[in-house]
């Protein structure tokens, strides 16, 4: 009896100093270049059309891999909305179109990115993947658990959880990598031992939030900086303007409050006068 | 009692604004398009001004302009039209021989910004907390304008532009007009004080 306990006694011991791992990842690499045998393409001059077509969608995980507890259809869908609304109004894009990820097969390749080409009539793409990794340690607290109450009351666990999306824009065409911009994200937190599944479900959905505020962050400062390497770089780069791209001047919100002071002020003097 | 003028040049520059907005058919023959420029339709260079991209374009333009030309024509300043028409002008042809990559432009803010200008010009010529707000204004003014050129974008947040390029050197177009009419008056000013010292 006393060596039954005593086994018992360890494996519980072990299984609590264990620090399980959840891993999640989806890669372009992968889903465009899936066969080594494949010859390695080799990108051309890409000629863009401003305003462009633009697709976002995410890269789709091999069959059968784990899938990010946050990632869901849904959550993937107004991911790519939040992006895809950030960037509507910007005068190089005419329309941008979210594809879902039905329409993208795993290790599909850029003969896949031919078919949503046609498809969406989209010229470039941006391609969304992620990578999640969450780590749960237990901490001192712990010791807790031994009393059963413990183990719904007390945070014993510690969760990390880091987040990386990361958009690749490619134009199609050509084959040729536009720009990249990731967006990275830390969560630690921690939770007791009976809802520990739900909070690291909440962790993951978090990061993926906060990767994707950064991203955006992110894509802007790249969109910059690709703009003006299209400008360096002519003979990389070719750039067409369609009618379509057009020039405006327009007052901002903080010009007509300064036009309002104005108005006011001058209204005011004309009284006092 | 004798009452406010009205403010005739700049109803009269908002309705036009307003018919092209409402009409195709005229934004398409009014609106600035280089290739038509080359073509002989040289209207264009000026007409452009009246032209807006969308609905909330026009009235955050009109809105400005009319706030500012009520200002001016109210305070009995002869050279409004002449303004308007000088910076509607400028703006088009500046734009068509420093901006090749240009294809389409529209807006009335270059003319706004020149008004805007002028105002505030002739506001720091007056007493009070007003010359102030003036200066303020024209000093805010200058560096938006240069860093919206230096960057190519409004660095404001909240700036929204729906779906076009922002063109920040009409700005500094219709303020460098509005600088150039103010040094003419002032000149004709000084001229005329002269002459009647002189006759005096």
């Amino acid at each position: 009896m006393r060596k039954v306990v005593s086994i018992v006694f360890l494996c519980f011991v072990l299984g609590g100093c264990a620090t399980p791992t959840k891993h999640t990842s989806t890669s372009v690499v992968d889903f465009l270049y899936p066969d080594v045998r494949d010859p390695v393409v080799s990108p051309g001059t890409p000629v863009l059309a401003l305003p462009l077509r633009v697709g976002i969608a995410f890269v789709p995980g091999q069959r059968g891999a784990a899938t990010s507890f946050a990632l869901t259809e849904k959550r993937q869908s107004d991911v790519l909305n939040e992006v895809a609304n950030h960037f509507k109004k910007s005068p190089f894009v005419r329309t941008i179109e979210v594809i879902p990820s039905a329409y993208l097969r795993p290790r599909g390749g850029f003969a896949n990115l031919d078919q949503i080409r046609t498809m969406y009539g989209v010229d470039v793409i941006a391609l969304v993947s992620y990578d999640q990794t969450q780590f749960t340690d237990q901490g001192l607290l712990s010791i807790a658990y031994w009393t059963i109450v413990g183990a719904y009351i007390v945070r014993g666990q510690k969760n990390d959880t880091h987040t990386m999306l990361d958009t690749v824009v490619y134009d199609i065409p050509s084959r040729k990598m536009l720009f990249r911009a990731p967006g990275l994200s830390e969560i630690k937190g921690s939770a007791t031992l009976v809802n520990q599944s739900e909070q690291l479900r909440t962790d993951s959905e978090a990061g993926v939030g906060q990767a994707t505020a950064d991203m955006i962050k992110n894509l802007d400062a790249q969109l910059l900086a690709f703009r003006e390497k299209v400008k360096e770089r002519p003979e990389e780069y070719r750039v067409v303007r369609t009618e379509s791209y057009r020039g405006g001047g327009m007052v901002d919100g903080l010009m007509l409050a300064l036009l309002g002071a104005l108005l006011g002020g001058a209204y005011w003097g004309r009284r006092r006068k | 009692m004798k009452g406010l003028p009205i403010p005739v040049w700049t109803l009269a520059i908002c309705a036009a604004a307003a018919v092209v907005l409402g009409a195709p058919q005229l934004q398409a023959a009014l609106v600035y398009n280089r290739e038509a420029i080359a073509a002989g339709e040289i209207w264009r260079l000026a007409s452009g001004n009246l032209v807006h991209f969308s609905g909330s374009h026009f009235i955050k333009d009109a809105v400005a302009l009319l706030a500012i030309g009520l200002l001016i024509e109210t305070g009995r300043r002869r050279h409004f039209a002449l303004l308007c028409l000088a910076s509607g002008s400028l703006i088009g042809s500046v734009l068509y021989v420093a901006t090749p990559e240009l294809l389409v432009y529209g807006g009335l803010s270059g003319i706004v910004m020149a008004a805007a200008t002028y105002l505030c010009l002739h506001g720091i010529e007056e007493d009070g907390a007003y010359r102030w707000l003036c200066l303020g204004v024209l000093s805010f003014l200058a560096v938006k304008t240069g860093c919206e050129i230096a960057l190519g974008f409004s660095p404001l947040p909240g700036a929204d532009f729906d779906g076009f390029a922002l063109v920040p050197q009409s700005h500094a177009v219709g303020a460098a007009t509005a600088i150039a009419l103010f040094a003419l008056e002032n000149r004709h000013a000084a001229t005329a004080k002269l002459l009647g010292i002189r006759e005096g």
